[in-house]
């Protein structure tokens, strides 16, 4: 109830009818005729932390679709085995149908896709991204560096829906991403998890019903940013302190909070607690309401912040970057703690992360935990099937028993699963989202490239028919020969140890 | 202790003394006179090539490598990256990629920060690279005279001796473009006429010496080291390497590549293939950026990943850069961007060639290394499948007819902490 008021306020206030006549509710009553700040009972709507998660919340509305049937695909679902010759059928934007051609009848109005063998997989998700945030021409939008505690900071605000990067990462496959405030300080501020779709506000980007998370920093970064400057953090311990006095201000402030509205009739007897934007977020760490990221790259610092949750009873989600997962592998799995990470080509560029290895996914999975690949990255974000495959086939070489699937879900369904999103998407299957690509060779493959994505069932990227660009940002810039940068043929050569097929590259 | 007997066993890093290799039954991509050969056999004597064919006999005192059902190629070359330069990125004493100096600019030189025992040497080698140009990078330093040059850039290879340097002074490295006008305390302007003015110096220092040595030379803006450095750029023995960007910029610098008769290379070239033709007609080469795509700076807004495609149909002779060369330890990836290339209309000939021998000419160091011909150093490497591919383990790489070991850091960390793992797995 409250929340369908707030999505139809929000919804005009993103068409721009913000003006003084705009009614509001705190969502205590029927309350349609109250002036935003004048609520019926208990706090004023700007002082209650619940009425903030309602006024920013997704206006995204899902587009309307035609049905369409990808047939004689090879399908990597992500839910089971593989089907060689499948067909999938997308209507009202969910996957209505999937299966082997011999099971699946294309409906009659459909609008047929040929695949010829080509393969589809679920469309990718990339949970550790920053576009939209720092490649906005000379301004720094990623880090709040005045303090190095900013819980209250709110990624989303910051996030540029015009970014160029965005189309370039759909061209990529990439359907669901999560922007990350940057490592500069200890608690970094709120992220938030999109849809990779044209939108002129944020708020009609925001996957419905993801739940929010919120990024830690350990190690280097915050020592250099701030150390560096001769405030707190100067070091390891000092950054140590810093968390669990911010943990320790939450605790009290949750603490005041939950007294008030265990009150009798709302709270209106005791005077509310002063609200603060900071202490919300710590205080919804606390109450599991956050989804907990943690960028960290060493394998002691990582049982720091382990000891940290357990000090203040909160659950870490995930480890992003986590170069040393694999020194540590079954006390993640037995904390239930993910790990984000890359391929190990990307190590070295600072002292902690020194010891990367190309198998610390497979490793984290071989002890009984969950890993995901991600991007940090613009370049590697157009590539994560690539660092899948990197990971995947490097594991294999060195004697580990890695299946494609397996790979497929670092990039899919294990990463929708860290963001609260995986019952949308991440996997292909009947009623989920139809967020997929359709694959020009095997997603393994380093010729691979995505002739088509979809998201919940629109076609927005089409090789075939390229649209003009999405960012006004890029009108005037140069006109591309459209016979220029197909793939190219690729000599036949005997299968790998490894085992990708020959024919898997065309 | 296994492990060196492991090593000792298979020959590895020992030096070969009048040794005969010959790999037989391989599938050679030679990058060479003699092309693509289904089955073919390659024959080295003392670390030189000299045979690369048709199946034939090897010598009878020849070590045999059957290569049957395995692919052969030249040893990769990365061009333009900080390989064996720094451990670690802008970290005190540790990055030998740049100076604050600002009497050592034209004249910095990689040579000196070599180190052969860098762990991004066995890293990349164990990826198939073979040799290298080290490149120095502008570092942070008042706007002065010379502050948009790098310094001397230097070819390296990736064997396990004591002394990796194979030529120094094969280019000298600048900035240009938006990096180029902050380096020269703001706008392009000031750049280019900067550029000009020490062009002049270094003719003036080249024609005068003596009158320079005994001070009677105007005062020139340049230290005597860096106008040393930099009379062989005015007397076009070795060419800029210019890291620009834009357009406009790839223009400005053809015309003064042509007025001011020096030769010049261009990094980066994101919006090359806009003046593609230009570029061709000038025989200017390009050590490409392959991975950037992005607009994020305004001298990239035409950006993609087509711009390989486009040079190479202007006939543009051009190399690529290691994936993402900011970043020192990446650069286990000049295969997997040929690759990539390939789906984006490189064909996969001008892929591979363009990460062996044209980097190897575009640095005149062709006669040495970049393709299987003989006479030239037997820098090799033996694939299991199509060396593109993410799949494709590397079996073995030599270099100038040397067995090098592929163990790297990681290998060992893994070993450590995953169990059921071996180093000795091939890559």
């Amino acid at each position: 109830m409250k929340k369908k008021l707030f999505s139809a306020l929000m919804a005009s206030i993103a068409l721009g009818a913000t003006s003084c006549t705009a009614s509001i509710t705190d969502g205590r009553g029927p309350g349609d005729s109250l002036s935003p700040s004048i609520p019926s009972e208990g706090v004023r709507s700007g002082l209650d932390p619940d009425v903030a998660e309602m006024a920013y919340g997704s206006t995204y509305k899902r587009p309307a679709t035609t049905p369409v049937a990808i047939v004689n695909v090879h399908i990597l679902s992500a839910a089971g085995p593989d089907i060689e010759d499948g067909t999938i059928v997308l209507r009202d934007g969910r996957i209505a149908a999937i299966g082997s051609a011999d099971t699946i009848v294309s409906p009659s109005d459909a609008t047929i896709v040929p695949g010829n063998g080509r393969w589809v997989t679920p469309g990718l998700v990339d949970p550790h991204s920053h576009i939209g945030l720092d490649e906005t021409f000379g301004r720094e939008n990623s880090n709040e560096t005045s303090s190095p505690v900013n819980p209250g900071l709110w990624i989303e605000h910051g996030v540029w829906p015009q970014a160029p990067m965005f189309e370039r990462a759909l061209e990529g496959g990439v359907t669901t991403l999560q922007i990350l405030p940057g490592s500069a300080g200890l608690i970094n501020g709120r992220t938030v998890v999109l849809k990779n779709v044209a939108a002129t506000s944020v708020g009609a980007m925001k996957f419905p019903g993801a739940k929010p998370g919120v990024k830690l920093a350990c190690g280097e970064n915050p020592i250099s940013i701030f150390g560096g400057r001769g405030v707190t953090p100067m070091n390891r311990a000092a950054e140590m302190l810093g968390y669990r006095t911010a943990f320790l201000d939450a605790t009290d402030y949750a603490a005041k909070w939950d007294a008030y509205r265990q009150e009798p009739g709302g709270g209106t007897s005791v005077e509310a607690p002063k609200r603060d934007i900071a202490l919300d977020t710590m205080a919804d760490i606390l109450r599991g309401k956050l989804n907990v990221h943690i960028h960290c790259y060493r394998a002691d610092e990582m049982m720091k912040m382990i000891d940290l949750s357990h000090e203040f009873g909160f659950r870490i989600t995930a480890f992003h970057h986590a170069i040393e997962a694999y020194k540590m592998a079954p006390v993640l799995a037995r904390e239930h703690i993910a790990v984000v990470t890359w391929s190990g080509d990307w190590s070295g560029y600072k002292m902690e992360a020194l010891d990367s290895i190309m198998e610390n996914a497979p490793a984290v999975e071989a002890a009984g935990g969950i890993a995901t690949m991600h991007s940090d990255d613009p370049e590697y974000q157009q590539q994560l099937n690539g660092l899948a495959a990197r990971t995947l086939f490097a594991a294999r070489q060195a004697g580990m028993t890695v299946s494609e699937d397996q790979a497929l879900r670092w990039i899919t369904i294990n990463p929708a699963r860290i963001l609260g999103v995986d019952g949308r998407t991440g996997s292909l299957e009947v009623g989920k989202d139809a967020d997929l690509v359709l694959w020009s060779a095997s997603p393994f493959s380093v010729y691979a490239r995505t002739d088509q994505v979809y998201i919940d069932g629109a076609l927005l990227f089409d090789r075939g028919s390229p649209a003009p660009f999405r960012s006004d940002f890029e009108f005037g810039n140069g006109e591309r020969r459209s016979e220029i940068g197909k793939p190219q043929p690729v000599p036949v050569f005997p299968r790998s140890a490894a085992g990708l097929a020959a024919g898997d590259a065309r | 202790m296994r492990r060196l007997l492991f090593m000792i066993a298979l020959g590895l890093a020992l030096p070969a003394h009048a040794q005969v290799i010959a790999v037989t039954h391989a599938r050679i991509l030679s990058v060479g006179r003699a092309g693509t050969i289904e089955s073919g056999t390659l024959i080295v004597e003392d670390g030189r090539i000299v045979y690369v064919g048709p199946d034939k006999a090897p010598p009878t005192d020849a070590t045999v490598i059957d290569g049957t059902g395995k692919v052969l190629t030249p040893g990769l070359v990365e061009a333009d990256t900080p390989l064996g330069l720094s451990d670690l990125i802008d970290l005190e004493g540790m990055d030998s990629r740049q100076t604050a100096s600002a009497d050592v600019t034209v004249s910095y030189d990689v040579r000196h920060g070599i180190d052969p025992a860098a762990p991004t040497i066995v890293e990349a080698r164990a990826q198939g690279v073979t040799r290298a140009i080290v490149t120095p990078q502008v570092g942070q330093r008042p706007a002065g005279a010379g502050s948009v040059f790098a310094g001397r850039a230097a070819a390296i290879e990736l064997g396990s001796g004591t002394n990796l340097l194979v030529k120094s002074d094969v280019a000298v490295v600048m900035d240009a473009g938006e990096a180029g006008a902050v380096e020269a305390g703001g706008g392009r302007g000031a750049a280019i006429v900067k550029l000009e003015a020490l062009l002049a110096e270094a003719r003036l220092y080249s024609q005068k010496k003596p009158a320079y040595d005994e001070g009677r030379l105007r005062i020139l803006t340049l230290s005597d080291q860096d106008l040393r450095a930099l009379v062989p750029i005015v007397e076009g023995k070795v060419p800029l390497l210019v890291r620009v960007s834009r357009a406009a910029d790839i223009r400005t610098l053809l015309a003064l590549a042509r007025t001011q008769k020096v030769r010049i290379i261009l990094s980066g070239a994101e919006e090359a293939w806009l003046v593609a033709d230009e570029i061709a007609a000038a025989q200017v080469p390009v050590v490409l950026d392959f991975e950037i795509n992005q607009p994020d700076r305004f001298e990239t807004l035409n950006a993609t990943y087509d711009n390989a495609a486009y040079l190479a149909k202007a006939g543009v002779l051009f190399a690529y850069k290691p994936a993402m060369a900011r970043i020192d330890w990446l650069i286990r990836s000049p295969r997997f961007i040929a690759g990539r290339s390939v789906a984006h209309g490189v064909s996969y000939d001008a892929a591979l060639a363009a990460i062996t021998v044209n980097p190897a000419r575009i640095f005149g160091l062709d006669g040495l290394f970049g393709s299987l011909e003989p006479g030239k150093d037997a820098d090799f490497v033996i694939w299991d499948s199509d060396p593109f591919e993410y799949s494709t383990a590397v079996t073995a790489v030599y270099v100038k007819g040397i067995r090098q070991s592929l163990v790297t850091r990681a290998d060992r960390l893994r070993e450590r902490y995953v169990p059921g793992t071996t180093g000795a797995a091939p890559r």
